[in-house]
């Protein structure tokens, strides 16, 4: 059996070894600093979306609840403000209010000839504030007093309706679908709970910051369900921390080459039945599983000394047969139904849990009833892995639903240009480890080479 | 396609059945020749003759950002071509239908690249691009997969494998798209699988024996193999459920065992 | 499995089906009347061309739909079998146990919602050491003769107040109840639920040992104000009856300080919901079945028990509460809505299917562990139980076609990890154990035996269950009484929650325990005065589908007389 050294090896989307015996704490979300960079990124961020807030004051759009399109207009609310025009003085007074020293980390950047702004606010003010959403409330009333100065509005000119261009119908519902968002739409109000922040972007989102790149998408997504995980106090325990890190490393960022390989081995004639034989063979050559007893029938009976990788190995697995078969189909529809079969079939072939434990079929099983049927909604891109139906597998989902949507040549309705816009509008100024995430993971893992056991 | 086998305990018929539809080389018989022209009209997506119709332009003229897995993944015709993504559904027969939802579920797992699907208690369904789903369809519908009285094709309404049977021994259908033609002792679809009225019927062959189908099956049945002398399945089942509930408080539980 | 048609579910289904249940085929089939075999489908047709024909609106006309448009399916195209309530002589259609179409089913739902409960002690504390007053039984009694009033809109301190027709409010009043004897008997015997006369002297003394010297304040809000507003009024209506009749009945000032105590004592400091607030995106309030604990289901039936002979009788009324509860109201009509999910949940209690399997399954626990709640909690336990009632029940179907007929869809599925469940319960005593047998019979043991389960989403709970249930992590674990439908991973699905709550219902039966969860809601349910009867939840059930369920909350007093 292999011993639990857990050094890896880490390869790019292109099959290219990266970053050679690394020890997995160097990956860790505690650690990494390309991951840390990555979380401050998204923490730190706040849109606003200029264009929008001007047609919203401009026909009086204000407070529309659906998720999209709008059904609102308030007679008497019209205020004609050139604000895309003026996004520069506006992201000027945002700037100085926002940052807290001169010079320190504070980012306004303009979008789009002043349609859009993308604001980092200062490690400061994330370092004062007490959840996910201060930042983004920070940028929102700053832009809000930002547009009000820039036009001389008075309390008698309609500052409450900058308010809601800005906000939505926010606090009359608890929800802010105005013109200000964030790279993690988590807003206290709607989310179901503690430790979720993380997950509450859409799969779509994803998508969009990764510019449909399937492994550093699935990589992206990895990366924010297992820092989840040590958010949600679910990777707290050796054991648990080490399952998150290796969950990581072999379904996230392509450790061993363990998800290019069997793709490699599959892409041409392999089926999900394949990879499951695969990635049997694979676990048993690695010494990661060995045969417990021989049934009179002659079926094997396979044990783990380490159920950690081995569920590392089956989460890798889950994701090649999602990249087989929905990128055979280029239609990411049967991504449920591609991890309810690899699971189903691979429990029973080996006598070994199946991915988390069951939790990832029995997930992937009502993601594929409710992503069908009249009792549900929406294909695969529109979910997030914070939604009722999708939390419960603890990491090893919501990847394998953004390879599928990469992969996806066009056939979803609800797809990443019409729910995630603005991520594949403003991807261009995101770092590289939001865009590129497996490669800046393993330089910022070498870093790390040599100081970690 | 990759021949392989994958494992399944057990050694008596069921399981052996069930092993021929997890090994990606089996190749079930075939009992009927059906046209192409009659699969798509039972399939009711589009006229016989007609073009596939397309969901997006062809992928060779698609402007797609560059991503190595996608260059890699060999994609179906089908998904080549753009097509729109279609149905077919089957019910099967709680009494002795060859492939019970689970079964026909993996099997569809084993075998094809490019699908989707989802199984129910009494129906599964699959969803490939349109020219690949064709292919798939006559497969499943010329084999010893689809016996004409237990297995039928229905989108809607669907209910009906757990019912009693008809006299003529065939499965209910409250739209009727089959019927028993007592002359030539065939079954004879009059509906699409979305219950239209077909232009004419199409005969999909004669109902297996009882003893056909009890040579076939791969659901364990009291009264011809009980799921209790299921051994070594049932060894594994316990197996699986201990670890589930072990490994769920903390993975290193299932550590050695 | 040798053919044994003296078992009770059997033979009903030979007198409903008049055929032999080993047929397997149906000589009539497609010939059995459409919609006009069913007596209520009939009405319902009738009925609804009238409406038609007066609001100029089509609706209902299932016929017209079907056969004349050619949309949808024909109904009745199969035998539309009739159904007998377990346990009594109550044959009906299953339209009848509709929750829209039974008056009984509405009650009990609105009888356990309505219920406000509060402890006294902290409004008599505030009374004693804030004011320096005397609380004595006379006082007492004064202020419920009071509450009674305010409870249904009646004035006390204001003059310029509306107040509400009793004839709306007759099912509104409060009663109280301690584990004092001394207390109990001093308190005028029209306010008191009487803990020695409403248990078995044994359940007596647990109880008044678990509700302690406290007086418990029970309020049944008029089941019309639920109707007309939502649950989360519950507790304020009670909160404004109950302080302005302390405030009247202790002759004290409306508006001094004090008062905000007692305002606090009733709303929050000690009161007790019956549904806690859910998740935001349940999108439900208060005193929603969303928020109710599973462990108040054994609490708030009363059936008398069998034990230590039978558990099938207490439990038995338990999943007839809980699948109304869980499966019939919040996911069949609240989730859905429409024509909802009636006929798998009702299959629970009709037939007397339960009681027939149950009696199998307590021989068996007997014959392999000696006494009821005496195996081991261990999974050679929980696997052998769900072994053997999923054999069990499979034999069943494979032996007579016309059950598999009954249980259509996903029936069998739950059916069969029903008597998992209950057998794992009642042969340890740990509702745990039933749980898991529960989900380990449908994700493994059934779906291999015969490769399928149930709808498309029947399965998703049960795999995740198998490694949540016992876990620490923040989303799983706890005790199963404490859990409900606000549990991330149950809410969405039609079966995933009564499995669990039946299994807490027949492991504390198994255990002969006087509560589950909190003995205040047990003796709180007590109460011989709700409309709902919850001795006899079925039969109240078969009342309502006889249309003689006569139900609170109407608005015939205040609506033209027809």
């Amino acid at each position: 059996m292999k011993s639990k050294s857990d050094i890896i090896d880490l390869y790019d989307e292109r099959g290219e070894l990266i970053a050679e015996k690394i020890p997995l704490q160097a990956i860790s979300p505690l650690r990494n600093r390309a991951i840390r960079d990555a979380i401050m990124t998204f923490k730190r961020s706040a849109i606003i979306n200029l264009k929008k807030a001007e047609h919203a004051l401009r026909t009086g759009a204000l407070g529309s609840e659906m998720g999209i399109g709008e059904d609102c207009q308030i007679p008497g609310c019209e205020m004609d403000l050139d604000i895309v025009a003026n996004a520069g003085a506006i992201a000027d007074r945002i700037r100085e209010w926002l940052q807290v020293e001169e010079g320190d980390d504070t980012v306004v950047e303009v979008i789009d000839n002043g349609e859009m702004l993308f604001v980092l606010v200062p490690t400061r003010r994330v370092e004062m504030g007490s959840d996910l959403a201060n930042p983004r409330v920070n940028v929102g009333i700053a832009a809000a007093h930002a547009i009000i100065e820039a036009f001389g509005l008075t309390p008698f000119t309609g500052t409450e309706v900058i308010k809601s261009a800005i906000f939505g119908r926010y606090p009359q519902s608890i929800t802010t679908k105005g013109a200000l968002s964030g790279l993690i739409p988590a807003w206290p109000p709607t989310v179901d709970g503690v430790g979720l922040n993380f997950r509450t972007n859409m799969v779509n989102d994803i998508v969009a910051m990764t510019n449909k790149d399937t492994l550093n998408g699935a990589a992206l997504s990895s990366i924010l369900e297992h820092v989840a995980m040590f958010d949600s106090g679910d990777a707290i325990h050796p054991a648990y921390e080490r399952y998150h890190l290796l969950g990581l490393a072999y379904q996230g960022l392509n450790a061993d080459n363990l998800v290019y390989d069997l793709v490699k081995e599959n892409a041409v004639d392999g089926t999900i039945g394949s990879v499951i034989v695969d990635l049997i063979n694979r676990a048993a050559k690695d010494d990661v599983i060995s045969v417990k007893e021989t049934l009179p029938s002659g079926f094997k009976i396979y044990k783990t000394d380490d159920a950690s990788l081995w569920n590392a190995y089956v989460a890798a697995g889950q994701l090649v047969s999602v990249i087989i078969n929905c990128g055979a189909m280029r239609a990411a529809q049967g991504v449920p139904a591609s991890m309810v079969e690899f699971n189903d079939m691979i429990k029973l072939a080996t006598g070994l849990p199946d991915i988390d434990y069951g939790r990832g079929l029995g997930t992937s099983i009502g993601v594929s009833f409710y992503s069908h049927n009249i009792y549900g909604g929406a294909g695969p891109g529109a979910f997030s892995p914070a939604n009722p139906l999708l939390r419960h597998c603890r990491g090893f989902l919501a990847p394998c639903f953004v390879a599928a949507m990469c992969l996806d040549a066009g056939t979803q309705m609800f797809n990443t240009e019409l729910t995630s816009a603005t991520f594949l509008r403003i991807r261009d100024i995101l770092p590289e480890e939001v865009k590129k995430p497996i490669k800046s993971v393993a330089e910022a893992a070498l870093e790390l080479k040599g100081t970690l056991r | 396609m990759k021949q392989f086998q994958i494992p399944y305990p057990g050694d008596d018929a069921v399981a052996n059945k069930r092993k021929e539809w997890l090994n990606a080389s089996f190749s079930p018989k075939k009992i009927r020749d059906m046209s192409d022209e009659d699969i798509v009209r039972l399939l009711g997506h589009r006229k016989p003759g007609t073009a596939y119709s397309s969901v997006h332009p062809p992928l060779d003229e698609l402007k797609e950002a560059q991503d190595p897995i996608k260059e890699l993944v060999e994609p179906t015709p089908g998904a080549k071509a753009g097509d729109r993504i279609r149905y077919i559904q089957f019910a099967d027969s709680r009494h002795l239908a060859p492939l019970p939802p689970w079964m026909r579920f993996r099997m569809y797992g084993v075998r094809l690249r490019g699908f989707d699907s989802l199984a129910y208690s009494g129906r599964t369904l699959l969803e490939q691009r349109e020219r690949d789903l064709d292919k798939t369809s006559k497969f499943l519908m010329e084999t010893e997969i689809f016996d004409p009285a237990r297995v039928a094709l229905r989108s809607i309404t669907v209910h009906g494998f757990s019912l009693r049977l008809d006299e003529d021994g065939l499965m209910f259908d409250a739209r009727r798209r089959y019927i028993f033609n007592k002359e030539t002792g065939e079954v004879e679809y009059t509906k699409t699988q979305q219950s239209v009225p077909l232009e004419k019927r199409i005969r999909v062959g004669r109902p297996m024996s009882e003893e056909d189908l009890e040579k076939v099956a791969t659901l364990y049945r009291f009264g011809v193999i009980s799921p209790r002398d299921s051994d070594e399945l049932l060894k594994v089942m316990k197996r699986i459920g201990e670890l589930r509930v072990l490994g769920g408080l903390r993975p290193d539980l299932v550590d050695g065992r | 499995m040798a053919i044994d048609k003296t078992k009770e579910h059997i033979k009903v289904l030979e007198k409903t089906f008049k055929v032999e249940p080993t047929d397997v085929i149906d000589k009539k089939l497609y010939q059995h009347g459409g919609t006009r075999q069913s007596k209520r489908k009939s009405e319902y047709i009738e009925f609804a061309n009238r409406i038609a024909e007066e609001r100029g609106i089509p609706g209902y006309d299932p016929d017209h739909i079907a056969l004349e448009l050619e949309v949808g399916v024909p109904l009745g195209q199969r035998f539309l079998e009739p159904v007998k309530i377990s346990g009594t002589d109550v044959f009906c259609e299953f339209e009848d146990i509709h929750i829209m179409n039974n008056a009984a089913i509405q009650q009990m739902i609105d009888d356990i919602f309505r219920t406000a409960i509060v402890c006294l002690d902290l409004p008599h504390r505030v009374l004693i050491d804030r004011y320096g007053f005397e609380v004595t039984p006379e006082s007492i009694n004064t202020y419920l003769e009071t509450i009674n009033h305010t409870m249904v809109g009646g004035a006390v301190a204001q003059e310029h107040m509306c107040e509400l027709h009793p004839g709306l409010c007759a099912d509104g009043y409060v009663q109280v109840f301690t584990g004092n004897d001394d207390v109990a008997d001093s308190i005028d015997r029209r306010f008191l639920i009487d803990i020695n006369r409403e248990f078995t002297p044994e359940k007596a003394a647990k109880l008044k040992e678990g509700v302690k010297k406290s007086l418990w304040q029970v309020g049944r809000i008029p089941t019309l104000a639920l109707r007309s507003m939502d649950g989360g009024a519950i507790h304020r209506w009670n909160a404004m009856a109950q302080t302005m009749a302390f405030i009247s009945s202790y002759h004290l000032c409306a508006g001094e300080a004090a008062i905000s105590d007692f305002v606090y004592a009733a709303k929050h400091a000690q009161y007790i919901w019956m549904g806690t607030p859910p998740f935001v995106s349940k999108a439900r309030g208060h005193n929603s079945i969303v928020g109710l604990p599973m462990g108040y289901i054994f609490d708030i039936i009363q059936h008398e028990s069998a034990m230590p002979d039978d558990p099938v009788p207490v439990s038995s009324e338990g999943l007839a509460l809980e699948v109304i509860l869980f499966f019939q109201l919040y996911y069949g009509q609240m989730m859905i809505g429409t024509v909802g999910a009636t006929v798998a949940p009702a299959t629970h209690y009709v037939n007397d299917l339960y009681e027939s399997r149950g009696a199998h399954l307590v021989d068996w626990i007997r014959e392999k562990y000696g006494e009821i709640a005496s195996a081991p909690m261990d999974w050679d336990t929980i696997h052998d139980c769900a072994t053997e009632a999923t054999m069990h029940c499979l034999e069943e179907y494979d032996t007579y076609p016309l059950l598999p007929e009954h249980h259509w869809g996903l029936i069998h599925a739950i059916q069969i990890s029903i008597a998992a469940g209950a057998c794992a319960a009642w042969a340890t005593g740990n509702p745990m154990a039933g749980s898991l047998a529960s989900h380990h019979s449908m994700s493994l043991i059934q779906k291999e035996s015969i490769l399928r389960t149930g709808w498309g989403g029947q399965e998703s709970t049960h795999h995740p269950a198998m490694a949540i249930m016992t876990s620490v992590l923040l989303d799983e674990g706890l005790p199963v009484e404490l859990t409900g439908l606000n549990v991330p991973f149950r809410s969405p699905f039609a079966d995933s929650q009564h499995f669990t709550s039946h299994n807490v219902v027949a492991a504390h039966e198994a255990r002969m325990d006087a509560w589950a969860l909190s003995p205040v809601v047990k003796v709180a349910f007590a109460d011989p005065h709700l409309v709902f009867n919850f001795r006899d939840v079925k039969g109240t059930v078969a009342k309502g589908a006889l249309r003689e369920f006569e139900p609170a909350g109407e608005r015939d007093i205040i609506r033209p007389v027809r």
